[in-house]
């Protein structure tokens, strides 16, 4: 089990009752740090929360202030294989330790380390289209070898862009609304294991809380906090990721949008960014050319008739029969190309469309 | 006195012998059937008397008794009218024939003529087993009739026509004998693959699915030609061989849907079910167990059109007879077994409003929307269809591919020939296509180089294979190897074949 330190121990204290607010929780930590037990900082805070929380909540932190709780708290987070980072801990990220509601406690799950990293923020709505989908597994593919990516665990463009980052063997940070034991939606669950054995899942809340609505616009805080930059793939007007957008602007980082069709309504949100001054992006060489970084080309060995392919395919996508009308071959001539292609990892195949997805060079 | 008249039920496929044994007794005037007839049977006699009555010949006023024999066997239909009526003269003396190796079949209609009764080739096909040679039948079956060997049928248009046979008065030649020829069938689909446009990536599917025997899901959405290439398929299918015109002309005149004038089912039959089918349509059974539409499509096409809109329990019961070929219904009036070697060709749309993946068209469904609408078809049941091909709009400016414009019948025969190496190559083993192959086969049949070994074990991790699409992956290469005209699966026909894989 992991060591805490004293104000540690008080912050992991602290943050293990649900109904109290941020603030309060603050107050009431700042009295307890400076006594030598959390019992006896409480008594000091008795006046303060009877006043500005409520009678009977004092009784129920003075009944819990004490050893036993405290070890049922700390057994129920290493059981769960959860490690919490407070803001009294060496280690808290630095690029959140400035934020003005910065989370008193981290709760973690998976590679700490990730923290400390570049990160760069994929965000969107949950009812993107599917072109909007792509788009997204296409920038976490590219920009996951520079940047740890940053989402949260939505259906729609933040799962997309997790499975686009794993596949791509590159890390990701996923903030969770609500405890590690009620990921929402339940369906991607399994997701959630993936992330905490090859990323990181992070939450501010202990793990037994359920998410609520209000939870999701807070969450998105932390998100725009841990990163450099956030892209705004989709989302309508009145959409959370626009709150992610809104933070990063009031954080400082950079915004950026892709741009969306007059009337599409998954992606007013992110024209209204752009109108207000966010990076218009169609392509993530934009991104990395934003920050100075070079694309990084897969080297694979290519056929003739394989670089034909990539050639008639480097406009664009292209459907099968036109590509074969290009090409002067019938379908299934190039379909066995096009597979293998698909395996290497330089195209990939939607439907009868395909397109080139990776930069490559020869051996 | 006795007379004893041969008639046939059926039971399932098979013809059942029935004696059927009238006597005429003093007594108070009735006319009694015994011998577990159903209704159908039971009310013949009414047919019977005006047959009789309008055929120029009377019901003796006395007690008569019939008895179907067995007893224990229950009769069904109405085939049995002509036996009864014949079992009636001869009984009352009002005609004296030889009948002892005669069958009667026929149901009869109140001014003596003769309708058609289903079932008539299976009949005569186990009668000919029992040793019967001789028939009597309605002239509406006779062209069925005319395909089976070694049996001498006359068909009749009424019951005066027969009796006048039987007593000599007026001979009536027996039918002439038909010789199957799969030549004579008349294309009865009016679709070809030389009208469906562009599409020549499901075209290709279309033909390896064919020559391989494997099952076919095609994904699109709405109004982009899936169900015009699923009617091309039996078009392209090879010509039904004697033996195979003669089962499925068996079940379809069971079922009763027959053409009178075609007597056998030339052409492969292309069953589409709507998709509020039941499990017993689909599979079988009632009452009076009948063939389901996967038996009716034996030896042809089951086409699913929207293949998720089918009740989950439909889709189920598709599973035991696409590995079997074959069905066994029970029902507590016994079991039947009918054959159900059928092609799938299921279609379906990518997501419920059917727009996913569209470049032009938006999506309306959610991402756990699309994802319960393909849960609709099971795991088992996509395990038994080989490839999975997209169907995708072209546009009008796309279709250029002139090299695409071949019609079904240069198709065909390319289809035969692959059918025909598979043949040669399974008949030690009891199999006739690839699809058909078990693991057994495949590691016989379907050695793989170490290139493609390579090649599989690449794709398997970048793809995220599962492990049996391994053996559907190589079966479609071994399909397409022999469309090729190679011994050996070539890298090439495996990549192929990778491009057919569920998505």
């Amino acid at each position: 089990m992991k060591k805490y330190t004293k104000d540690e121990l008080s912050l992991i204290w602290i943050d293990s009752f649900l109904g109290l607010e941020y603030k309060h929780k603050l107050e009431i930590y700042k009295q307890v740090k400076n006594s030598e037990k959390i019992s006896q900082g409480l008594a000091l805070a008795k006046e303060y929360i009877e006043n500005n929380v409520g009678e009977s909540e004092y009784n129920t932190l003075l009944g819990s202030a004490n050893q036993n709780y405290l070890d049922y708290v700390l057994t129920e987070l290493d059981r769960k294989g959860i490690e919490a980072i407070t803001i009294a801990s060496n280690d808290y990220p630095e690029s959140l330790a400035n934020l003005e509601l910065k989370p008193l406690v981290l709760y973690l799950k998976g590679d700490k380390k990730l923290l400390s990293q570049k990160a760069f923020a994929i965000v969107g709505s949950r009812k993107s289209l599917p072109i909007s989908l792509s788009f997204a597994q296409n920038y976490a593919k590219k920009l996951s070898s520079h940047f740890t990516i940053v989402t949260g665990i939505a259906e729609g463009v933040d799962s997309e862009t997790i499975k686009a980052v794993l596949e791509n063997g590159g890390k990701v940070i996923s903030v969770v609304a609500g405890g590690f034991d009620n990921i929402y939606p339940s369906c991607n669950q399994g997701l959630a294991d993936q992330i905490a054995k090859n990323g990181l899942l992070l939450s501010e809340y202990p793990p037994k809380v359920a998410p609520k609505p209000y939870f999701f616009p807070i969450r998105n805080r932390i998100i725009a906090g841990l990163s450099q930059g956030v892209l705004v793939v989709s989302g309508g007007l009145k959409s959370g990721t626009l709150y992610t957008a809104e933070y990063a602007g009031e954080y400082g980082k950079d915004i950026f949008a892709l741009p969306y069709n007059v009337g599409v309504k998954s992606g007013e949100g992110c024209n209204e960014l752009i109108k207000r001054g966010a990076i218009l992006t169609d392509n993530a060489n934009d991104i990395l050319e934003f920050y100075h970084l070079e694309d990084k080309e897969i080297s694979v060995q290519l056929s003739d008739a394989e670089k034909e392919i990539i050639k008639a395919l480097s406009d664009g996508q292209m459907h099968i029969e036109k590509l074969s009308a290009v090409l002067n071959k019938r379908t299934f001539e190039i379909m066995p190309t096009l597979s293998i292609l698909e395996i290497k990892g330089v195209v990939a195949k939607g439907g009868n469309v395909y397109e080139l997805v990776r930069k490559y060079s020869e051996e | 006195m006795i007379a004893k008249v041969n008639g046939f039920s059926l039971i399932g496929l098979q013809g059942v012998a029935i004696e059927v044994e009238v006597d005429i007794n003093n007594g108070l005037p009735c006319f009694d059937v015994v011998g577990l007839a159903d209704t159908a049977v039971k009310e013949s006699k009414e047919r019977v008397r005006s047959a009789i009555k309008n055929s120029g010949r009377n019901i003796p006023v006395k007690h008569i008794t019939i008895n179907l024999a067995p007893a224990d066997v229950k009769k069904e239909g109405s085939a049995l009218d002509l036996a009864i009526a014949m079992g009636i003269l001869i009984s009352s003396g009002q005609l004296d024939a030889d009948v002892k190796d005669v069958v009667f079949l026929g149901e009869l209609s109140l001014d003596g003529s003769l309708r058609r009764v289903n079932g008539v080739l299976p009949i005569l096909i186990s009668a000919l087993d029992m040793g019967y040679k001789k028939f009597i039948i309605p002239k509406a079956n006779q062209v069925e009739a005319s395909y089976v060997d070694g049996i001498e049928v006359v068909a009749v248009e009424n019951l005066k026509q027969a009796i006048d046979h039987l007593s000599g008065l007026n001979l009536l030649q027996p039918i002439q004998k038909h010789d199957y020829s799969a030549k004579e069938s008349k294309n009865i689909y009016h679709s070809d693959l030389s009208l469906v446009k562009g599409q020549a990536v499901a075209k290709r599917a279309l033909e390896v699915a064919v020559s391989g025997g494997h099952n076919l899901l095609f994904v699109g959405a709405p109004g982009t030609g899936k169900t015009m290439l699923a009617k091309c398929i039996p078009t392209i299918m090879p010509d039904m061989t004697f033996c195979e015109a003669l089962e499925t002309t068996k079940i379809h005149s069971v079922a009763g849907i027959l053409k009178d004038s075609d007597g056998i089912v030339f052409n492969r039959p292309f069953r589409s079910p709507h998709h509020t089918a039941s499990m017993v349509s689909l599979a079988g059974g009632g009452a009076h167990v009948k063939p389901g539409e996967i038996s009716l499509a034996h030896n042809g096409v089951l086409f699913l059109d929207e293949m998720p809109e089918y009740t989950r329990s439909s889709l189920e019961v598709l599973r035991q007879p696409l590995e079997d070929g074959n069905i066994t219904v029970s029902r507590a009036s016994g079991s039947v077994n009918y054959p159900a070697n059928f092609m799938l060709c299921g279609s379906m749309n990518p997501c419920p409003c059917g727009n996913y993946g569209s470049a032009e068209k938006v999506c309306t469904c959610s991402p756990s929307q699309i994802a319960k609408y393909k849960s609709k078809i099971s795991g088992p049941l996509l395990d038994r269809i080989d490839i999975q091909v997209e169907v995708d709009e072209v546009k009008y400016s796309e279709l250029t591919d002139n090299s695409q414009n071949e019609s079904s019948k240069q198709v065909k025969e390319r289809v035969n020939r692959t059918r025909l190496i598979q043949k040669n190559r399974f008949k030690d083993d009891g199999i006739l296509t690839n699809s058909d192959m078990g693991e057994k086969h495949i590691q016989k049949y379907c050695v793989l180089s170490s290139e493609c070994e390579e090649i599989l074990k690449s794709a398997y991790e970048s793809l995220h294979l599962s492990p049996r699409a391994r053996s559907r992956i190589i079966k479609v290469a071994r399909t397409i190897a022999d469309m090729d005209l190679y011994e050996d699966i070539r890298p090439e026909h495996l990549l192929e074949a990778i491009s057919y894989r569920h998505t």
